[in-house]
């Protein structure tokens, strides 16, 4: 009990130095040491993603315990279904990340819509599903936002004073191109 | 008469147990989801800052051809 005391304080204030550190760093100029302090943070402590991990899978059983066995099953495979329609196969670590996270918020706010449905009404409900509807379009937000700024296969062109943005495969197409020339 | 009493205040404190343990369920999610929620953003600021962005009045932004560049180009 001790050490799992221990190691829950030791990832709070992990987790605590990492958001001192994104917060210190975001700034026109930050300093290059707070930068490769923050990388060396993304990529090498890999208790922040397992932990992230974890709290998605907990909240998906959370979620679900008190419902029979075959709505959990049907459950699962439509959050397999959404995870593979959002491209998690072939999306990044940050992606697949805000993914999980957006499935979680789905699986909550449709519960949340279910015991709703069931209370006819109640008052404290519908802020619970109002709750729950602003935390899934966050999770949406925060997915096209990092979509949009680090996607591949977005570039964006700035033509006299119009901006345009190329979405799609780049490099197949460039591919294509070349192969017809 | 005592008895239908007796058990009419037994249901009452089942339905007042049952209704506790589901708003200490609802709690627990709830922070769950509050965890998950802060954890991600900080991770997706990170990413964003560490590629070079960095938030202005709430957009992200990329500088970009600053003053330093354009020297550099010219030499």
């Amino acid at each position: 009990m001790a050490k799992r005391t221990r190691r829950k304080t030791n990832n709070e204030e992990k987790a605590k130095e990492f958001l001192a550190l994104v917060k210190k760093t975001n700034t026109e100029n930050p300093a290059p040491k707070d930068v490769a302090a923050l990388r060396q943070a993304l990529e090498k402590d890999e208790g922040l993603w397992r932990r992230l991990s974890d709290l998605n899978h907990l909240a998906h059983i959370l979620s679900l315990k008190n419902f029979p066995a075959e709505i959990r099953e049907a459950t699962y495979l439509r959050l397999k279904a959404m995870r593979e329609g959002l491209g998690y196969e072939t999306a990044a670590d940050i992606e697949r990340l805000l993914i999980e996270q957006v499935e979680t918020c789905w699986l909550n706010l449709h519960v949340i819509q279910f015991a709703y449905a069931a209370m006819l009404g109640d008052s404290t409900w519908e802020k619970r599903v109002d709750a729950a509807q602003r935390r899934y379009m966050k999770a949406l937000g925060m997915l096209t936002e990092v979509r949009r700024r680090l996607g591949p296969n977005t570039l964006q062109l700035n033509i006299g004073a119009q901006q345009v943005n190329v979405a799609g495969n780049l490099e197949a197409g460039k591919k294509r191109a070349l192969s017809d020339e | 008469m005592v008895e239908a009493m007796a058990a009419v205040d037994e249901a009452r404190q089942r339905r007042l147990a049952a209704k506790r343990e589901a708003q200490a369920e609802t709690m627990h999610i709830r922070a769950v989801l509050d965890e998950i929620q802060t954890l991600a953003q900080a991770v997706m600021r990170a990413t964003l800052l560490t590629a070079g962005y960095h938030t202005h009045q709430g957009q992200w932004r990329k500088k970009r051809h600053g003053k330093k560049d354009k020297k550099k180009n010219k030499q």
